[in-house]
């Protein structure tokens, strides 16, 4: 898998937060070294943030091994890549006397502001799976907005973030919740989903194997919609939806306020017959030909 | 187990009547005919003239709300696709003696078909056999798991259910042209990329291709003991689609989590089932104690 979240930084925007989905390590490593090797390609300061083994040695994470590129084992020598271990990084914002999630605030905005003074034209910042139980809902909301600190940098500098995760090392209530809170933008197996000029624009295939992922970026969305704003779900590049997915979709629909609606734009010719089967809502709207 | 089909359950009744005089016949078929016309159901009677005409006096105004298709049309027909038209939510009935006319080995494989994709059809098919002719009485026998009788319909102890598991006679439900392991979640994709590529093979249009590969992505989910909205439950599940000249046929065999596989299947109970019968022209659902097997069938032009 490889992750292209958008226009390079010279042809276009160069902000972007990215979920990166995996169903196993391997196929999140390929995903991550090659988003990694682009960025430093493209001349951007990098700042990856994972989990060393019990040694504590870069040398010893797979991105320094010939899982990683050789451009990225030359730039953890040349200092164009940083890497900050996971434990390193709690106890900091352990101890920062904001607050943790402020101190985790502080700690990139820091990172982003140094790469910008030495000169980079561009800065990425990626973190492995951060093997979070997400407990209840104080902790959900605590992800939530640590995840947001990412938005606010994104949104005033040269900013690319990767957030990868591993579903194998997750829970499903984090897997659910992660994909809430990065429904803007997800690279998953078999389907992606980016917001584009006001409009959810989903890729691929929706199936059973994905919907519970689907699900959480779906009640993303719809959370962060306010009241009386419909959404606008362009399908003009999705292959196949199956039962599961549809119905999350008409669930969807139905749990929502009257005065909103979920609108799908050119979905495929399989899903208008799928949904009139499983009864679709008023509030569930199929518009075709529009495409944009 | 197949699913379970009481006189009066929601599936396929398919029963042999072994009588060799029209009149005899008729009178056996009236009180069955009535009943279905009474309770909105569809009547279908592919009989010769004689047979016509006496099932007509004994009908009398009701015979006009009776079908009588010529039997040479129906044979023509492939035994999966005789029910068409007679679909609706009462139950129909279906009364001829179409494949008892074929004295080829395709005759015995046409009851089989009817037995085995039909079996959740809400319809009743009555299959007229002579008893005077050894051949013909002896295939009634082995062929149907009812006989109508005088007094009325009678589980047949000499019924001989046709396989629903391996090996599957090819005469039956076609060569297997693809199989493919499916062993989790992730393989449903590559699962639909083979269903496509022998739907497109076999002439099926775009819309009807969609729709079957739609339709064998559901019954994987079904056999391998997924609910509605879980992923597939990961085991030794195996794809295996085959063709005949007249259908394409997807069969997913399961094999639930232990603990699972002993739960009953019973089709007409089970909301995913119900939606993917939608998408294609027949399905069945078996489970026992090896696992669950859920065969989707879709004519091919």
């Amino acid at each position: 898998m490889t992750v292209d979240a958008g226009p390079r930084p010279d042809a276009g925007s160069p902000r972007a937060h990215v979920l990166q989905v995996a169903d196993n390590d391997h196929a999140r490593r390929v995903g991550a070294a090659a988003w990694v090797d682009r960025e430093l390609a493209f001349g951007a300061k990098v700042f990856y943030k994972g989990w060393l083994g019990d040694d504590g040695r870069v040398e010893k994470h797979w991105i320094a091994g010939p899982e990683g590129t050789r451009r990225t084992r030359e730039a953890l020598r040349s200092g164009q890549l940083e890497f900050l271990d996971f434990p390193t990084l709690i106890a900091r914002c352990e101890d920062a006397s904001e607050g943790f999630t402020a101190g985790l605030h502080r700690i990139q905005t820091e990172e982003l502001d140094r790469a910008l003074a030495e000169g980079w034209p561009s800065v990425a910042m990626t973190q492995e799976s951060p093997r979070r139980e997400l407990a209840d809902d104080a902790e959900v909301a605590e992800f939530a907005r640590q995840e947001g600190g990412y938005d606010a940098l994104v949104a005033r500098a040269p900013l690319r973030v990767l957030c990868q995760l591993d579903t194998t090392v997750e829970n499903e209530v984090h897997v659910f919740e992660s994909l809430g809170v990065h429904h803007r933008h997800v690279v998953d197996t078999g389907w992606d989903v980016a917001l584009d000029d006001g409009r959810w624009r989903l890729r691929g295939d929706l199936d059973a194997h994905v919907a519970r992922r689907f699900g959480g970026a779906l009640a993303g969305a719809l959370r962060e919609k306010s009241t009386g704003a419909d959404l606008h779900v362009d399908l003009a590049d999705v292959g196949f939806v199956d039962v599961a997915c549809a119905q999350l979709l008409v669930h969807a629909a139905r749990a929502e306020p009257e005065c909103r609606r979920i609108v799908l734009h050119d979905p495929p010719r399989l899903l208008r017959r799928l949904l009139d089967v499983l009864q679709r809502p008023a509030s569930l709207v199929v518009v075709d030909g529009d495409r944009s | 187990m197949t699913a379970d089909v009481a006189e009066d359950g929601a599936g396929l009744l398919h029963a042999a009547v072994l009588c060799g005089d029209p009149d005899e016949l008729a009178h056996r078929l009236d009180p069955r005919i009535r009943g279905t016309l009474d309770t909105g159901g569809a009547v279908r009677i592919v009989l010769g003239r004689r047979g016509v005409r006496a099932v007509r006096d004994v009908l009398g105004d009701a015979g006009d709300r009776v079908d009588f298709p010529v039997p040479a049309e129906v044979a023509a027909t492939p035994p999966a696709h005789r029910l068409a038209g007679l679909d609706g939510e009462d139950r129909s009935l279906l009364v001829g003696r179409v494949c008892a006319d074929d004295p080829g080995p395709d005759g015995e494989v046409g009851e089989e078909a009817i037995t085995l994709l039909l079996a959740d059809a809400p319809a009743t098919v009555l299959c007229v056999y002579d008893p005077d002719d050894p051949d013909e009485h002896a295939r009634a026998l082995r062929t149907h798991p009812w006989l109508l009788t005088d007094d009325g319909l009678h589980r047949n102890p000499d019924f001989r259910p046709p396989s629903s598991t391996s090996p599957v006679p090819v005469g039956l439900l076609g060569s297997s042209v693809a199989t493919l392991p499916v062993p989790d979640g992730a393989a449903l994709s590559t699962l639909r990329e083979r269903v496509a590529a022998v739907a497109r093979e076999a002439g099926l249009d775009p819309e009807r291709t969609e729709a079957i590969v739609l339709a064998a992505h559901e019954a994987m989910l079904l056999a391998s003991g997924a609910d509605l909205r879980s992923d597939l439950l990961p085991g030794e599940h195996v794809l295996d689609v085959r063709i005949t000249p007249a259908a394409l046929v997807t069969e997913c065999r399961g094999t639930p989590p232990s603990g699972t596989s002993s739960v009953p299947l019973v089709p007409g109970d089970d909301p995913r089932f119900a939606h993917l019968r939608r998408f294609c022209d027949h399905a069945t659902a078996h489970a026992d104690r090896d696992g669950r097997l859920v065969r989707v069938l879709t004519g091919t032009p």
